[in-house]
Protein backbone atom coordinates (compact mmCIF):
# COMPACT_ATOMS: atom_id res chain seq x y z
CA UNK A 1 0.00 0.00 0.00
CA UNK A 2 2.55 2.23 -0.96
CA UNK A 3 2.64 5.68 -2.11
CA UNK A 4 5.96 6.82 -3.70
CA UNK A 5 5.96 3.76 -4.66
CA UNK A 6 3.20 4.74 -7.11
CA UNK A 7 4.87 7.98 -8.47
CA UNK A 8 6.09 6.98 -12.18
CA UNK A 9 10.22 7.41 -12.63
CA UNK A 10 10.02 11.19 -14.13
CA UNK A 11 7.96 12.19 -11.42
CA UNK A 12 10.74 11.02 -8.89
CA UNK A 13 11.53 13.82 -6.65
CA UNK A 14 8.71 16.05 -7.90
CA UNK A 15 6.12 14.84 -5.76
CA UNK A 16 8.26 15.31 -2.25
CA UNK A 17 8.79 18.75 -3.95
CA UNK A 18 5.09 19.58 -4.35
CA UNK A 19 3.46 17.97 -1.05
CA UNK A 20 6.29 20.37 0.87
CA UNK A 21 4.58 23.32 -0.89
CA UNK A 22 1.21 21.69 -0.04
CA UNK A 23 2.41 21.84 3.95
CA UNK A 24 3.45 25.32 3.49
CA UNK A 25 0.80 26.70 2.16
CA UNK A 26 -1.82 24.70 4.43
CA UNK A 27 0.28 26.05 7.63
CA UNK A 28 0.28 29.40 6.42
CA UNK A 29 -3.98 29.26 6.34
CA UNK A 30 -3.42 27.27 9.72
CA UNK A 31 -1.30 29.91 11.47
CA UNK A 32 -3.41 32.79 9.62
CA UNK A 33 -6.77 31.33 11.02
CA UNK A 34 -5.25 31.06 14.40
CA UNK A 35 -4.75 34.68 14.22
CA UNK A 36 -8.58 35.01 13.38
CA UNK A 37 -9.22 33.34 16.14
CA UNK A 38 -7.52 35.31 18.60
CA UNK A 39 -9.42 38.21 17.41
CA UNK A 40 -12.94 36.85 16.94
CA UNK A 41 -13.06 33.49 19.24
CA UNK A 42 -15.35 31.93 16.66
CA UNK A 43 -15.80 28.42 17.02
CA UNK A 44 -15.58 27.51 13.04
CA UNK A 45 -12.32 29.57 13.03
CA UNK A 46 -10.91 27.77 15.47
CA UNK A 47 -12.22 24.14 14.07
CA UNK A 48 -10.57 25.41 10.34
CA UNK A 49 -7.35 26.55 12.43
CA UNK A 50 -7.10 23.03 14.04
CA UNK A 51 -8.10 21.20 10.12
CA UNK A 52 -5.38 23.49 8.26
CA UNK A 53 -2.87 22.28 10.96
CA UNK A 54 -3.55 18.20 10.62
CA UNK A 55 -3.44 18.84 6.56
CA UNK A 56 -0.25 20.75 6.88
CA UNK A 57 1.13 17.52 9.22
CA UNK A 58 -0.25 15.63 6.85
CA UNK A 59 1.63 16.29 3.70
CA UNK A 60 5.07 17.02 5.81
CA UNK A 61 4.80 13.55 6.73
CA UNK A 62 3.98 12.17 3.62
CA UNK A 63 6.99 14.67 1.74
CA UNK A 64 9.60 13.25 4.79
CA UNK A 65 8.55 9.67 4.59
CA UNK A 66 8.76 9.64 1.05
CA UNK A 67 12.13 11.66 1.15
CA UNK A 68 13.49 8.80 3.49
CA UNK A 69 12.25 5.76 1.51
CA UNK A 70 13.76 7.19 -1.70
CA UNK A 71 17.04 7.19 0.02
CA UNK A 72 17.05 3.96 1.55
CA UNK A 73 16.29 2.53 -1.80
CA UNK A 74 18.99 4.63 -3.42
CA UNK A 75 21.75 4.34 -1.47
CA UNK A 76 22.31 0.54 -1.51
CA UNK A 77 19.95 -0.72 -4.50
CA UNK A 78 20.71 -4.18 -4.27
CA UNK A 79 20.21 -4.94 -0.55
CA UNK A 80 17.64 -6.74 0.53
CA UNK A 81 17.55 -4.92 3.81
CA UNK A 82 17.59 -1.80 2.79
CA UNK A 83 15.12 -2.29 0.34
CA UNK A 84 12.73 -3.61 3.26
CA UNK A 85 13.49 -0.62 5.60
CA UNK A 86 12.73 1.32 2.78
CA UNK A 87 9.41 -0.10 2.01
CA UNK A 88 8.59 0.09 6.34
CA UNK A 89 9.69 3.86 5.84
CA UNK A 90 7.35 3.70 3.09
CA UNK A 91 4.15 2.05 4.69
CA UNK A 92 4.69 4.27 8.11
CA UNK A 93 4.72 7.74 6.19
CA UNK A 94 1.38 6.51 4.52
CA UNK A 95 -0.40 5.37 7.42
CA UNK A 96 0.80 8.56 9.23
CA UNK A 97 -0.31 10.96 6.34
CA UNK A 98 -3.89 9.10 6.24
CA UNK A 99 -4.54 9.79 9.70
CA UNK A 100 -3.43 13.23 9.66
CA UNK A 101 -5.17 14.27 6.74
CA UNK A 102 -8.08 11.94 7.76
CA UNK A 103 -8.33 14.25 11.35
CA UNK A 104 -7.96 17.50 9.07
CA UNK A 105 -10.73 16.53 6.42
CA UNK A 106 -13.35 14.79 9.77
CA UNK A 107 -12.54 18.28 11.46
CA UNK A 108 -13.65 20.79 8.22
CA UNK A 109 -16.44 18.22 7.67
CA UNK A 110 -17.76 18.73 11.02
CA UNK A 111 -17.06 22.40 10.79
CA UNK A 112 -19.40 22.71 7.17
CA UNK A 113 -22.13 21.05 9.24
CA UNK A 114 -22.46 23.85 11.46
CA UNK A 115 -23.53 21.71 14.61
CA UNK A 116 -22.76 23.02 17.89
CA UNK A 117 -22.69 18.69 19.52
CA UNK A 118 -18.80 17.79 19.95
CA UNK A 119 -20.08 13.94 19.64
CA UNK A 120 -20.67 14.80 16.32
CA UNK A 121 -16.90 15.11 15.60
CA UNK A 122 -16.48 11.96 17.49
CA UNK A 123 -18.60 9.81 15.55
CA UNK A 124 -16.57 11.40 12.32
CA UNK A 125 -13.41 10.17 13.60
CA UNK A 126 -14.78 7.13 15.30
CA UNK A 127 -16.19 5.86 12.13
CA UNK A 128 -13.23 7.03 10.05
CA UNK A 129 -10.61 5.25 11.93
CA UNK A 130 -12.96 1.96 12.20
CA UNK A 131 -13.19 1.62 8.56
CA UNK A 132 -9.59 2.72 7.84
CA UNK A 133 -7.93 -0.18 10.60
CA UNK A 134 -10.82 -2.83 9.36
CA UNK A 135 -10.61 -2.45 6.17
CA UNK A 136 -8.61 -5.37 3.65
CA UNK A 137 -7.38 -2.24 1.30
CA UNK A 138 -6.82 1.13 3.40
CA UNK A 139 -5.51 3.22 1.00
CA UNK A 140 -9.25 2.34 -1.02
CA UNK A 141 -11.04 3.04 1.63
CA UNK A 142 -9.20 6.68 3.17
CA UNK A 143 -9.71 7.18 -1.00
CA UNK A 144 -13.20 6.48 -1.04
CA UNK A 145 -13.63 8.33 2.72
CA UNK A 146 -11.93 11.47 2.05
CA UNK A 147 -13.12 12.05 -1.45
CA UNK A 148 -16.76 11.89 0.51
CA UNK A 149 -15.47 14.08 3.07
CA UNK A 150 -14.01 16.99 0.34
CA UNK A 151 -17.42 16.40 -1.11
CA UNK A 152 -18.97 17.51 1.51
CA UNK A 153 -16.41 20.64 2.22
CA UNK A 154 -16.21 21.39 -1.59
CA UNK A 155 -20.00 22.08 -1.62
CA UNK A 156 -19.42 24.11 1.65
CA UNK A 157 -17.34 26.36 -0.18
CA UNK A 158 -19.70 26.40 -3.87
CA UNK A 159 -22.83 27.19 -1.49
CA UNK A 160 -20.63 29.84 -0.04
CA UNK A 161 -19.60 31.22 -3.98
CA UNK A 162 -23.41 31.28 -4.37
CA UNK A 163 -24.32 33.06 -1.36
CA UNK A 164 -21.70 35.48 -1.89
CA UNK A 165 -20.48 36.03 -5.46
CA UNK A 166 -17.13 37.53 -5.38
CA UNK A 167 -13.71 36.08 -6.31
CA UNK A 168 -12.10 35.00 -3.54
CA UNK A 169 -15.55 33.14 -2.73
CA UNK A 170 -14.89 31.50 -6.24
CA UNK A 171 -11.54 31.30 -6.11
CA UNK A 172 -11.79 28.70 -2.64
CA UNK A 173 -14.60 26.90 -4.49
CA UNK A 174 -12.37 26.20 -7.22
CA UNK A 175 -9.45 25.00 -5.33
CA UNK A 176 -11.94 22.85 -3.25
CA UNK A 177 -12.99 21.23 -6.19
CA UNK A 178 -9.77 20.19 -7.91
CA UNK A 179 -8.86 18.90 -4.52
CA UNK A 180 -11.92 16.76 -4.53
CA UNK A 181 -11.19 15.76 -8.50
CA UNK A 182 -7.33 15.07 -7.58
CA UNK A 183 -8.71 12.47 -4.67
CA UNK A 184 -11.72 10.99 -6.29
CA UNK A 185 -10.01 9.64 -9.10
CA UNK A 186 -7.78 7.31 -7.13
CA UNK A 187 -10.44 5.81 -6.00
CA UNK A 188 -10.58 4.19 -8.93
CA UNK A 189 -6.52 4.39 -9.95
CA UNK A 190 -4.89 3.57 -6.48
CA UNK A 191 -2.14 1.38 -8.81
CA UNK A 192 -1.87 3.75 -12.08
CA UNK A 193 1.21 5.55 -11.54
CA UNK A 194 0.32 8.11 -14.21
CA UNK A 195 -2.70 9.08 -12.17
CA UNK A 196 -0.62 9.67 -8.91
CA UNK A 197 1.22 12.44 -11.08
CA UNK A 198 -1.97 13.92 -12.11
CA UNK A 199 -3.18 13.76 -8.33
CA UNK A 200 -0.22 15.36 -7.57
CA UNK A 201 -0.93 18.37 -10.61
CA UNK A 202 -4.27 19.20 -9.48
CA UNK A 203 -3.66 19.04 -5.64
CA UNK A 204 -0.88 22.02 -6.84
CA UNK A 205 -4.10 23.97 -8.63
CA UNK A 206 -5.61 23.64 -5.67
CA UNK A 207 -3.15 24.87 -3.04
CA UNK A 208 -1.61 27.44 -5.95
CA UNK A 209 -5.72 29.01 -5.99
CA UNK A 210 -5.76 28.88 -2.13
CA UNK A 211 -2.27 30.56 -2.17
CA UNK A 212 -3.92 33.24 -4.27
CA UNK A 213 -6.22 33.80 -2.18
CA UNK A 214 -4.27 34.46 0.41
CA UNK A 215 -2.47 36.93 -1.52
CA UNK A 216 -5.66 38.16 -1.62
CA UNK A 217 -6.49 39.05 1.72
CA UNK A 218 -3.22 39.97 2.86
CA UNK A 219 -3.10 42.89 -0.22
CA UNK A 220 -5.86 44.30 1.10
CA UNK B 1 -34.44 45.18 3.93
CA UNK B 2 -31.03 45.68 5.49
CA UNK B 3 -28.86 42.28 6.01
CA UNK B 4 -28.11 41.05 9.93
CA UNK B 5 -24.74 42.13 10.33
CA UNK B 6 -22.34 39.49 11.17
CA UNK B 7 -20.37 39.07 14.59
CA UNK B 8 -17.18 40.37 13.83
CA UNK B 9 -18.85 43.32 11.83
CA UNK B 10 -21.02 44.73 14.95
CA UNK B 11 -17.25 44.11 17.21
CA UNK B 12 -15.52 46.68 14.34
CA UNK B 13 -18.19 49.12 14.13
CA UNK B 14 -18.41 48.76 17.89
CA UNK B 15 -14.76 49.63 18.08
CA UNK B 16 -14.39 51.93 15.04
CA UNK B 17 -16.82 54.74 17.02
CA UNK B 18 -14.79 54.13 20.09
CA UNK B 19 -11.36 55.18 18.26
CA UNK B 20 -13.16 57.92 16.29
CA UNK B 21 -13.81 59.74 19.59
CA UNK B 22 -11.18 57.66 21.55
CA UNK B 23 -12.80 58.11 24.86
CA UNK B 24 -16.49 57.25 24.70
CA UNK B 25 -19.76 57.12 26.73
CA UNK B 26 -21.68 53.70 26.50
CA UNK B 27 -24.40 56.09 25.55
CA UNK B 28 -22.93 56.57 22.35
CA UNK B 29 -21.90 53.59 21.25
CA UNK B 30 -25.26 52.57 22.27
CA UNK B 31 -26.76 54.88 19.46
CA UNK B 32 -24.24 54.17 16.89
CA UNK B 33 -23.93 51.16 17.24
CA UNK B 34 -27.54 50.21 16.27
CA UNK B 35 -27.82 47.52 18.97
CA UNK B 36 -30.53 46.62 21.75
CA UNK B 37 -29.01 47.05 25.09
CA UNK B 38 -28.69 43.71 26.35
CA UNK B 39 -26.83 43.04 23.37
CA UNK B 40 -24.60 46.06 23.60
CA UNK B 41 -23.87 45.09 27.52
CA UNK B 42 -22.88 41.54 26.03
CA UNK B 43 -20.90 42.83 23.77
CA UNK B 44 -18.96 45.50 25.97
CA UNK B 45 -18.53 42.64 28.34
CA UNK B 46 -17.06 40.07 25.85
CA UNK B 47 -14.67 42.98 24.33
CA UNK B 48 -13.31 44.29 27.89
CA UNK B 49 -12.64 40.17 28.56
CA UNK B 50 -10.66 40.02 25.46
CA UNK B 51 -8.73 43.21 26.58
CA UNK B 52 -9.71 45.43 23.13
CA UNK B 53 -11.31 47.84 24.91
CA UNK B 54 -11.08 49.50 28.50
CA UNK B 55 -13.46 51.16 31.19
CA UNK B 56 -12.51 54.53 33.10
CA UNK B 57 -13.64 56.71 34.55
CA UNK B 58 -13.66 60.83 34.53
CA UNK B 59 -13.81 63.55 36.95
CA UNK B 60 -17.86 63.28 37.38
CA UNK B 61 -18.09 59.56 38.00
CA UNK B 62 -19.17 58.85 34.43
CA UNK B 63 -17.85 55.70 32.83
CA UNK B 64 -15.77 55.89 29.56
CA UNK B 65 -14.49 53.32 27.23
CA UNK B 66 -11.27 53.84 25.06
CA UNK B 67 -9.20 51.27 22.87
CA UNK B 68 -6.25 49.20 24.26
CA UNK B 69 -3.26 49.39 22.31
CA UNK B 70 -4.85 44.84 21.51
CA UNK B 71 -8.30 46.66 20.15
CA UNK B 72 -6.02 49.07 17.84
CA UNK B 73 -4.11 46.40 16.17
CA UNK B 74 -7.26 44.57 15.97
CA UNK B 75 -9.07 47.31 14.14
CA UNK B 76 -6.08 47.51 11.84
CA UNK B 77 -5.53 43.10 10.84
CA UNK B 78 -9.98 43.67 10.48
CA UNK B 79 -10.19 44.28 6.88
CA UNK B 80 -7.55 40.90 6.25
CA UNK B 81 -9.12 38.84 9.13
CA UNK B 82 -12.73 39.61 7.39
CA UNK B 83 -11.54 38.75 3.71
CA UNK B 84 -10.26 35.54 5.25
CA UNK B 85 -13.25 34.48 6.62
CA UNK B 86 -15.60 35.77 4.28
CA UNK B 87 -13.55 34.06 1.58
CA UNK B 88 -14.28 30.41 3.51
CA UNK B 89 -17.83 31.47 4.75
CA UNK B 90 -16.32 31.37 8.43
CA UNK B 91 -18.44 34.13 9.39
CA UNK B 92 -21.79 32.18 8.49
CA UNK B 93 -23.81 32.10 12.11
CA UNK B 94 -25.70 28.43 12.50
Amino acid sequence: MSLSCLAPHWFSGYDIALESFFAIISLAVALFAIKAYRSTNQKQTRLFAASFTFIALSYAAQALFNFLAISEATESPCSVIELRSAIVLDTLGVLTSISLMTIGLSILTYMTLKTERKRTLWLILLISFLALWMSRNTLSTYFIMSSTYLAVIAWHFIDNYRKHKNSKTLTVALAFTFLLIGNAHMIFSSNNTTFYALSHILHFAAYALILWNFYLVLKK
Amino acid sequence: MNRKREKTEIVHDILQVIRDRRKVRPTHILYKSNLSHKMFLDYIKELTEKDLITETTDKKGIRLYELTEKGHKYLNEYAAIKEFMDSYGLNQEN
